[in-house]
């Protein structure tokens, strides 16, 4: 049988013959579970019907078989490889991206014809949005992602799948560039160049390099983190204050179980350097040799002086008296008895 | 019958009956004056003037056989044992209070710039104002020459207190002036402490207290003179080289000031002192404190007062950084130290009191002869815009006495100044200070058990000279030759670094280059330390570092002690 073949077909060996059909086209998401492959989204093959492999059997077509895929619709092109003949007669599944590429809604007509295409030399693709970048290795990614595919067409938005993130692609120009504008990737060295993605802004290095100052400035501006240094520890400057406030609360003391076992679990000594103190208690006696200077208090930042200006004053009004005249002496000369003893200034400052 | 004996203690009471013999009447005089009196230079007499009669002729003689009756004074004079410890436990307390002035030995003179502004006037002039109806050659209320304490003058340029001399002037003339009776010392060191020799006839404290030997109520204010208005460091150099132990041990740095009290032209009679150079104590630095062992300073500064002494300084105050980096890798520092937080820490307060009370200001004005202290606190912290500046104060002269009679201590809290709890040594007594409420009015508050150190300093400006000033800094360099007691930061000195320092200028025969290597107060000490130049030598390169001179310099050169130096320098 086989002889039989070679000898009918001996005379059309050098002429590729043609395939070309009409196939409703679905995309991968709509095959039916028992055969559906989930990957196949993110290749470049497509689906058809084991008719399309008797056919084709029958021709005599170039290997690897490539087809050209061409919208009824609208006269969209693009260009596949085949990855199984399992689809129900009439139909192809296309991936998803091919469908959009093309512009066809589920159950459009699609013409397929078998395609010849040369081997590609170079290919200019564009990343549809900057997480793209945010890939280590992109080489090592296409290489992998584009064993799965068959051709590329100038124009396809490709879509491929790495670390559970969906990355859309686009190419924007093949060589070498023949009138079908698509090249075959089987078997072939591709030197790939990038053009910048969607939506990719260069930034500006110095802004960024000011903001990251700014921003060092704003994290480590905690001053708390400076009050733990090794005389604070000696001294026990935190556990002293520490001390005294729990003294104040009032509710001091263990509580007690019957089991026998200790009721508070957390009975290990405290860390103080994580405690943050504050200075607003009652002031404790602080009595270091003479010689010795302590700096590690708390540190206060001052205050910016617009918060000051800020508060506002919330009672304002004045008080009525339904008497004329107030029987009391007047406020006048209230401070004027006072005038003879010593007094304070009104605030103490010193710059 | 009573006799009065009046001695320089006072006027006591002895009683004693006509027939009694003079000697058991000395006997109770005795017991009543201090006993380091010495019995043997007693003389008696019954006028003031003619008291020298010694009570070895009389003590077999009776009270009537003198001639004495009810009520008369006998006039007693004496001279007192030196060095005789008290056995009494009750007067022990009083010469260590004596002990404590001597040990302080203060210089026996008034330096020469209070003597200078003591004889000024220091009125601040007027020009002609608007208000004035004269020619030329008149003077009225409004344009005649205002006193140097006037109030308005100093709002008027920001300054916030008087000047010290302007204060004493101000207080004579209403002590002394006006009322044109006997001179009173206007000035008088406040002493808060419980006097324990009460001549009231109880037991001293805490066994008895009288009205009398009780201190009063305190009630703090703030000070409204300070004895310094101003600090200049000589050089910029000076606290940069300072502050370099920070940069490069991260860890906090204390320092006596060196140098001379001046004339301040910006306020009226005031003072400035000027800081030439600054020497570090030993002392353990961290990041957040510093250690100083006291005796262990005290000890070594003496030694260096004396040599700093020879350039014409004295210790004029302490300085010390207080310096916590921000992170932001621009050197910048925080801001811990602002009106919200606090100036001076109620240690540094003690500290700087500590250091005012042994360096006290000597002064004829005062009763005790000395009154508060010249001795200025400057701190080396961040200010508002997280740049490294410097701050200089003073503390009142009620926080030397409070320190003094060991009533405050420091507190957790920086702003707030712990008062103790009286006890056996010590009698607390109230101590109020004055505030604004949250009514705005003002009120007496009880100090006990903090009050806030605000009323115990004392701001100074501070600066460095101007380009134009002729006075030239008194040392050439500061940085080059490591600073003493810096081990901490990996340098020493010795004899390698003497002679990368000095080597090549000490043979290359230029001079002005050798002048400028050698006018540096560490090198200075460190060449004194090394003892290879005998002391007229050493007085001769004092001499040619102080006055400029070649020839000077050119006498050193030749001396043996200073070929024996290149020559160590050369085989080192």
């Amino acid at each position: 049988m086989f002889s039989g073949i070679s000898s009918f077909g001996g005379g059309f060996v050098n002429i590729p013959q043609k395939f070309e059909e009409f196939f409703r086209c679905y995309p991968v998401a709509m095959m039916n579970d028992r055969i559906r492959k989930d990957d196949a989204n993110f290749g470049g093959k497509i689906f058809l019907p084991p008719s399309a492999l008797s056919k084709l059997t029958m021709l005599n077509v170039r290997y690897p078989m490539l087809f050209e895929l061409t919208a009824n619709e609208n006269g969209k092109v693009t260009h596949g490889g085949v990855l199984e003949f399992i689809a129900e007669e009439g139909r192809a599944y296309l991936p998803q991206w091919m469908m959009e590429t093309l512009g066809v809604q589920p159950g459009s007509l699609l013409k397929i014809g078998s395609t010849d295409l040369p081997l590609g030399q170079f290919v200019k693709i564009q990343p549809q949005s900057v997480d793209f970048l945010d890939i280590t290795d992109p080489k090592a990614v296409l290489e992998n992602v584009l064993r799965k595919f068959s051709t590329l067409t100038v124009d396809d938005i490709i879509e491929i799948n790495y670390n559970d993130s969906l990355y859309r692609i686009k190419v924007l120009e093949v060589k070498p560039d023949t009138s079908s504008r698509g090249v075959c990737v089987i078997e072939t060295d591709l030197v790939t160049d990038f053009a910048p993605p969607v939506g990719y802004v260069e930034p500006d290095y110095k802004e960024l390099q000011k903001q990251k100052a700014e921003e060092i400035r704003r994290t480590k501006q905690d001053p708390s983190a400076h009050e733990n240094g090794s005389m604070s520890r000696r001294i026990n400057y935190k556990g002293m204050i520490k001390d005294h406030q729990k003294i104040q609360s009032g509710f001091v003391g263990d509580g007690q179980k019957l089991s026998g076992k200790p009721a508070n679990k957390s009975s290990e000594p405290e860390d103080f350097s994580r405690i943050k103190i504050s200075l607003d208690d009652e002031p404790l006696k602080l009595d270091l040799p003479e010689g010795q200077l302590f700096f590690g208090f708390p540190i206060v930042l001052p205050k910016d002086s617009e918060e000051e200006d800020t508060q506002i004053n919330k009672f304002q009004g004045q008080g009525q008296s339904l008497r004329k005249s107030s029987k009391r002496r007047d406020k006048s000369d209230h401070e004027s008895s006072k005038a003879k003893a010593p007094r304070s200034p009104e605030a103490i400052e010193i710059d | 019958m009573i006799l009065r004996i009046r001695s320089k203690e006072g006027m006591q009471r002895v009683s004693c009956d006509s027939g009694d013999l003079f000697g058991t009447v000395v006997e109770k005089i005795l017991s009543h004056l201090s006993p380091s009196v010495n019995p043997a230079t007693i003389t008696v007499g019954s006028q003031e003037s003619t008291a020298n009669e010694p009570i070895a002729g009389l003590v077999y003689r009776s009270v009537a056989d003198l001639g004495l009756n009810h009520g008369d004074i006998v006039f007693v004079k004496y001279q007192e044992k030196e060095g005789e410890q008290p056995k009494e436990a009750a007067s022990v307390n009083i010469n260590t209070t004596e002990n404590v002035k001597a040990s302080i030995a203060p210089p026996a003179k008034e330096l020469q710039l209070d003597q200078e502004l003591e004889k000024e006037e220091g009125l601040i002039p007027r020009k002609k104002s608007s208000l004035c109806r004269h020619g030329d050659n008149g003077m009225c209320e409004y344009c005649s020459p205002l006193p140097p304490w006037d109030k308005q003058y100093h709002e008027d340029r920001n300054i916030k207190h008087i000047s010290f001399h302007s204060h004493l002037k101000q207080l004579n003339e209403s002590t002394n002036k006006a009322t044109g009776g006997s001179y009173i010392a206007p000035l008088s060191q406040p002493d808060f402490r419980i006097n324990k020799r009460c001549i009231n006839g109880h037991e001293p404290w805490p066994r008895g207290i009288c009205s009398k030997c009780q201190p009063s109520a305190i009630t703090l204010q703030q000070q409204n003179f300070r004895m310094v208005d101003h600090v200049e460091f000589q050089k910029s150099a000076l606290i940069n080289e300072f502050i370099e132990c920070w940069r490069y041990t991260g860890t906090q740095r204390f320092g006596y000031m060196y140098g001379t009290y001046q004339r301040y032209d910006a306020t009226p009679l005031g003072v400035k002192a000027v800081v030439e150079a600054i020497y570090e104590p030993p002392q353990h630095d961290e990041q957040d404190g510093l250690t100083m062992d006291m005796e262990q300073v005290k000890e070594e500064m003496s030694k260096v007062d004396q040599l700093a002494e020879t350039f014409g300084l004295f210790p004029v105050g302490l300085i010390f950084t207080d310096l916590n980096d921000c992170g932001a890798g621009d050197g910048s520092v925080f801001c811990k130290r602002h009106k919200d937080s606090f100036f001076l820490s109620s240690l540094e307060v003690s500290m700087a009191a500590r250091h005012q009370l042994s360096h006290p200001n000597v002064s004829k004005f005062s009763e005790q002869g000395h009154y508060s202290s010249k001795f200025v606190t400057c701190v080396i912290s961040g200010n508002l815009q997280n740049e490294i500046d410097i701050a200089s104060y003073q503390v009142s002269t009620s926080a030397e006495a409070l320190v003094d009679a060991d009533m405050i201590t420091g507190s957790t809290h920086p702003s707030m100044a712990f008062i103790n709890e009286t006890t056996s040594e010590r009698y607390v007594p109230e101590i109020f200070y004055m505030k604004r409420n949250e009514y705005g009015l003002t009120i007496k508050e009880n100090a006990k058990p903090a009050f806030p150190v605000d009323y115990l300093l004392l701001s100074l400006t501070h600066g460095f000279p101007l380009e134009s000033s002729e006075r030239k800094p008194l040392f050439a360099t500061t940085a080059d030759f490591p600073w003493a007691n810096r081990q901490a930061m990996g340098l020493s000195q010795d004899h390698h670094e003497l002679k990368r320092y000095l080597y090549g200028a000490a043979t290359s025969g230029d001079f002005k280059e050798l002048q400028s290597k050698l006018s540096n107060f560490h090198l200075l000490l460190y060449l004194h330390s090394l003892e290879v130049l005998s002391p007229s030598e050493w007085l001769l390169l004092v001499d040619a570092v102080k006055t400029d001179e070649d020839e000077k310099l050119f006498e050193l050169i030749s001396t043996p002690g200073w070929q024996t130096l290149v020559m160590i320098l050369q085989e080192s």
